[in-house]
């Protein structure tokens, strides 16, 4: 019964050990078998240190608001991350979108400008021409604004 | 997601003991607490899924084993004054500090193997679910822990009567 690694009612003499039940048979066995006795002296030395062992656990209604807590806490992070997430994503496509139009037409750009302020000047007066100029101007210049502040907002979120 | 109540009938059986294998593996009372908590919020996070009392028990010593895991892979970036510390703190719950100091002496998963099987009486195949090795190697792995432990607590005795 004894093999290169033990021996087959190890887990016999264990179980029989935990409650108490070491005799007869068994009991024999261990007095013959050299793996079984080492098995009780480890056992033995183990449950004396589990013995000595103080837990000190905090109660259950702790551990479980603190789980409650921490998972709120996640859940909102995780939104508040999602958010951000969408945010960068239409920022940048916005941007891209920009870039884009604005190397298609970089040469004809301020051409293009004035061709939109003079059609619109064909059905308003020139003062809503450069009104529409403004705009665009400004729009641009919010879209830049809110890049540079979603930029921020990320590595400050990375950072903490 | 498990009640309130099922969650303190659960807690109030495996706490302790969880709270022991942890503190005798890791040999810190601080980390034992901290792991602890740890292990209860991810076993109340997980999905549920349809397990027995012993599959759950498992299942928790399964999320602490793999905690200690993390912490050893950590703690061997540390350098030795810190670990130090860490020993310095276990020997405020020791009671037999020789005994102790020669089971800190064992590799984790050695401690891990043992504690589980001849402290909480667990069944090789019961160890394997809860460390994620194979049944099969479970006999050989706590021969070797338990040789060494034996070997161990024979050197210390021979000092002793020296």
């Amino acid at each position: 019964m004894t093999s290169e690694f033990g021996c087959d009612r190890e887990e016999e003499v264990v179980r029989a050990f935990a409650v108490g039940e070491l005799s007869g048979q068994l009991a024999e066995h261990c007095e013959s078998c050299d793996n079984c006795r080492e098995v009780i002296h480890v056992s033995r030395v183990l449950k004396k240190i589990a013995g000595e062992t103080k837990s000190q656990v905090p109660a259950a209604g702790f551990v479980w608001w603190q789980s409650r807590l921490r998972h709120k806490q996640s859940t909102e992070q995780r939104l508040a991350r999602v958010m951000s997430l969408a945010r960068a994503a239409t920022v940048t496509v916005s941007a891209l979108g920009l870039v884009a139009w604005a190397i298609v037409h970089r040469s004809d750009i301020g051409v293009g400008l004035r061709e939109v302020g003079s059609s619109v000047a064909q059905w308003s007066s020139p003062n809503t021409a450069s009104s529409v100029l403004a705009l665009a101007y400004i729009t641009m210049l919010l879209l830049v604004i809110n890049i540079v502040l979603t930029v921020r907002a990320h590595v400050s979120n990375r950072r903490g | 997601m498990m009640d309130e109540a099922s969650f303190e009938v659960l807690y109030q059986e495996t706490a302790r003991p969880l709270w022991s294998y942890i503190y005798r593996v890791s040999g810190n009372p601080s980390l034992a607490d901290d792991i602890l908590q740890e292990t209860y919020y991810r076993f109340l996070r997980a999905p549920r899924l349809q397990m027995d009392r012993a599959q759950t028990k498992s299942y928790l010593y399964r999320i602490a084993t793999n905690l200690l895991h993390d912490h050893h892979r950590g703690q061997q970036l540390e350098d030795k004054a810190s670990e130090s510390l860490h020993a310095d703190e276990a020997d405020t719950l020791r009671s037999d500090p020789d005994v102790t100091r020669l089971f800190q002496k064992l590799k984790p998963q050695e401690r891990e193997l043992l504690w589980l099987a001849y402290v909480e009486g667990n069944e090789h195949k019961e160890i394997a679910r809860m460390l994620g090795l194979k049944d099969k190697s479970i006999r050989v792995l706590l021969f070797r822990a338990r040789r060494r432990l034996a070997n161990l607590l024979r050197v210390g005795s021979e000092g002793e009567a020296k």
